[in-house]
C-alpha cells in the first residue's frame, strides 16, 4: 500500500486532482469522528468533511505539505472550531492550544543508545511507582486492552490511562538522564 | 520486554487501524485484541483520540460505513468534476492559442502581400 506521502507526491507530479481520493478516503472516518466531537451534531459534522474536503482540494494546489495526518487534523480542527465560532456568532478566541501540532507528534523519536536502552529500561521500570509499572507491564508486555487492565486491577479507565501515559513520560525521562549520565562518565 | 514493545513505548507508531475496528470499538463490540490495537493507536495521536471520541457519540454507529460511502462517493464526483474544469481550462487556452498563431500568419501574409504590391 503507498504511503500518503506517496500519494501525494503522486499528486503534486501530475496535478491531477483524481489522484487525492485514495489518500483522502483513508481519513473520511477520522474527519467525521472529529466534526463530530467538536460539533456534536452529525449532519452537521458530514457537512463539515465535504467542505474540508474542499478546502484540502484547494490547498493542496499550492501548498507543500510533508506530513500529511498532522496537516490534515489541524484543518478539521480549525474548520470546526471556526463553524462553532460563527454558530455563537459572538467574540471567540480559537485555543490553539494542541492546534499547532509540530511535525513530531508524528514523528516522535527518542534518540536512544538502543544496546543500553533495554538495560535502562528494565532498571527504570522498577523506579516507576507500583501502579505505573503495572500498567506498563500488563499494556505493552501483556497486550492487554484497557478494559482487561480494569477488570484486573479495579483501577477505573481514566486511572488506567493516566499511570499509562505518565508511566511512559516517566521512564523516558529517567532513560535519558540514564544515559546522560553514562555520556558524562565517558567524556 | 522485547525490542518491538520498548519501541511501541519510546517511538510513535503509525498503527493502520481498519474503520470496522474503530467502528467496532466505538460501539463496544471489539474483542480485547482489537480493543488493544486501537488503544495503543490512539494513544499518541490526538486526530485518533478526537476521531474516536466523536465517533463513539454517534447514535447509529451501523450507519457510519453507509455515510463513510456517500461521502466518498462524493469527494471522488467533486474531484472528476473539478479536474474536467482544470483540463477543460487547459484546453481552451490551447485553442485560444492555436487561433492567435494562425491569424497572425494571416495578417503576415496580408502585410507581405501589400507591400509586395506597393
Amino acid at each position: 500500500m503507498q504511503t500518503d506521502q506517496e500519494l501525494l507526491e503522486s499528486f503534486y507530479k501530475e496535478k491531477d486532482n483524481r489522484l487525492l481520493g485514495p489518500l483522502l478516503q483513508r481519513y473520511t472516518l477520522l474527519l467525521l469522528g472529529v466534526s463530530m466531537k467538536y460539533l456534536k451534531n452529525e449532519t452537521e459534522a458530514r457537512d463539515a468533511v465535504q467542505q474540508v474536503f474542499m478546502k484540502v482540494i484547494q490547498e493542496l494546489q499550492h501548498t507543500q505539505v510533508t506530513y500529511f495526518k498532522s496537516w490534515l487534523y489541524m484543518i478539521v480542527k480549525n474548520h470546526c472550531l471556526i463553524q462553532i465560532r460563527n454558530r455563537q456568532s459572538k467574540s471567540f478566541m480559537i485555543d490553539t492550544d494542541g492546534i499547532q501540532i509540530s511535525d513530531e507528534v508524528y514523528d516522535r523519536e527518542i534518540h536512544i543508545d538502543k544496546e543500553n536502552k533495554l538495560v535502562y529500561l528494565q532498571q527504570s521500570l522498577n523506579d516507576l511507582n507500583a501502579d505505573q509499572k503495572l500498567c506498563i507491564h500488563l499494556f505493552y508486555e501483556e497486550k492487554k486492552s484497557y478494559k482487561e487492565i480494569t477488570a484486573t486491577t479495579g483501577f477505573s479507565i481514566l486511572q488506567v490511562k493516566s499511570f499509562i501515559q505518565n508511566g511512559k513520560r516517566n521512564l523516558k525521562i529517567l532513560v535519558e538522564k540514564k544515559l546522560q549520565d553514562e555520556s558524562g562518565r565517558n567524556r | 520486554m522485547n525490542q518491538e514493545e520498548i519501541d511501541n513505548i519510546f517511538n510513535h507508531k503509525e498503527y493502520d487501524v481498519p474503520d470496522d475496528e474503530l467502528i467496532e470499538y466505538a460501539s463496544d463490540k471489539a474483542d480485547t485484541s482489537t480493543q488493544h490495537k486501537v488503544e495503543a493507536a490512539t494513544q499518541d495521536d490526538p486526530f485518533m483520540q478526537d476521531a474516536l471520541e466523536g465517533i463513539t457519540a454517534m447514535q447509529q454507529k451501523d450507519k457510519i460505513p453507509v455515510v463513510i460511502e456517500l461521502l466518498n462517493q462524493k469527494l471522488n464526483n467533486d474531484l472528476r468534476k473539478s479536474q474536467k474544469k482544470h483540463s477543460n481550462g487547459i484546453e481552451n487556452i490551447n485553442l485560444i492559442l492555436l487561433a492567435c498563431g494562425v491569424l497572425l500568419i494571416i495578417i503576415l501574409i496580408v502585410v507581405y502581400f501589400y507591400l509586395l504590391v506597393g
